[in-house]
């Protein structure tokens, strides 16, 4: 009777120890998970971007948040980028500019690269500089980038092989209709990228991005 | 008539269960659906499409080395032009690019646009999630 009872005390212990265990890795698991998605984003400095790519450098970027950062439904429409692209630093996301059919913002991802996000009333799109150009949005005959600081000036050869300049306005770049690219020389380092004349444009699409992706 | 098991051990299995039910059910939803749609080269004015439909994408992506619009299309005829206006407000880049949904679309293909007159792309990966 007494073996009986200590063999059913210790099948008890056995069960409630092995049943905490599970439940302690599982409450574990949760955690970690929790603490590893919202580490980067809880970054306050910036400490997580590697150091070597383009990423900071922008002044939109060093500048302390601001209440129009997070503004009204900024936060709600930045989960699909999160969605997409998880390096993404949400929390350090910088509104740059703003008008009537767009805003334009900066955000920073935790390997080290830059990504530009323009947000129409309705729809939007984010590009961010891992071919090695700047992070720019564009359309047929529109596009907006965005470049370091220390960039003064920027080059677009237009589709009749001239070319322009452009003073950055704001950190933001915006290219005649009819570019073709865009280059510029970053203390030293050069970038370029293709852009989308409006020339190119096939016949019978139509043109509402290019429109928001105006210059003012 | 009496359970096998004393209550204290029903007790605890019950919690077990509950917590691996929650666990199982929050980790479906927390993951997305995501279907790729191309990989490989994308000849210029080139316009390529998922054989499926899917429900609702919530963003098309593409990451390539040239300049392509990740996009949607409800027709699979031409995908970026001959469609309503969710093109209309897809935005292009080279690198990694989002095109999130324009609101709710019902059902659609995802396809990938590569605008550039004369190179190739080669889309390294691109997809959209629904």
């Amino acid at each position: 009777m007494l073996q009986t009872r200590t063999l059913l005390t210790s099948g008890r212990t056995f069960i409630l120890g092995g049943a905490s265990l599970l439940i302690a890795a599982l409450l574990a698991l949760v955690l970690l998970t929790h603490a590893s998605s919202s580490d980067a984003a809880s970054s306050p400095d910036g400490s997580k971007l590697a150091g070597a790519r383009p990423a900071l450098g922008y002044a939109a970027l060093d500048r302390p948040a601001t209440p129009a950062d997070s503004a009204g439904d900024l936060a709600a429409r930045l989960q699909v980028f999160a969605q997409s692209t998880p390096e993404l630093v949400v929390n350090q996301v910088r509104l740059v500019s703003t008008n009537t059919d767009r805003r334009v913002l900066l955000a920073p991802r935790s390997d080290g690269y830059v990504c530009i996000i323009v947000l129409f009333a309705k729809g939007g799109g984010m590009n961010c500089n891992t071919a090695g150009g700047p992070p720019q949005v564009m359309n047929y005959g529109a596009a907006i980038g965005a470049v370091p600081t220390s960039v003064t000036s920027v080059t677009y050869k237009l589709d009749d092989g001239s070319t322009v300049s452009r003073t950055p306005q704001d950190g933001l770049i915006y290219a005649p209709a009819d570019a073709t690219s865009v280059s510029y020389d970053a203390n030293g380092t050069k970038a370029s990228a293709d852009l989308m004349p409006k020339s190119a444009k096939p016949e019978g699409l139509g043109n509402t991005a290019a429109t928001l992706l105006s210059a003012p | 008539m009496q359970s096998f098991l004393p209550t204290s051990w029903v007790r605890v299995l019950g919690v077990v269960g509950v917590s691996l039910v929650m666990l199982i059910s929050a980790t479906a939803a927390a993951s997305a659906s995501t279907a790729h749609i191309f990989n490989g080269g994308l000849s210029a004015q080139r316009a390529y499409g998922s054989n499926e439909r899917h429900t609702d994408p919530s963003y098309a992506r593409s990451d390539s080395d040239h300049t392509v619009c990740p996009s949607f299309d409800v027709t699979m005829n031409g995908y970026v032009y001959r469609t309503p206006d969710y093109y209309q407000y897809a935005v292009c880049g080279t690198g990694e690019t989002t095109t999130p949904a324009a609101g709710s679309m019902g059902l659609v293909h995802g396809a990938v646009f590569n605008p550039n007159t004369s190179t190739t792309d080669n889309v390294a990966n691109s997809y959209f999630a629904y």
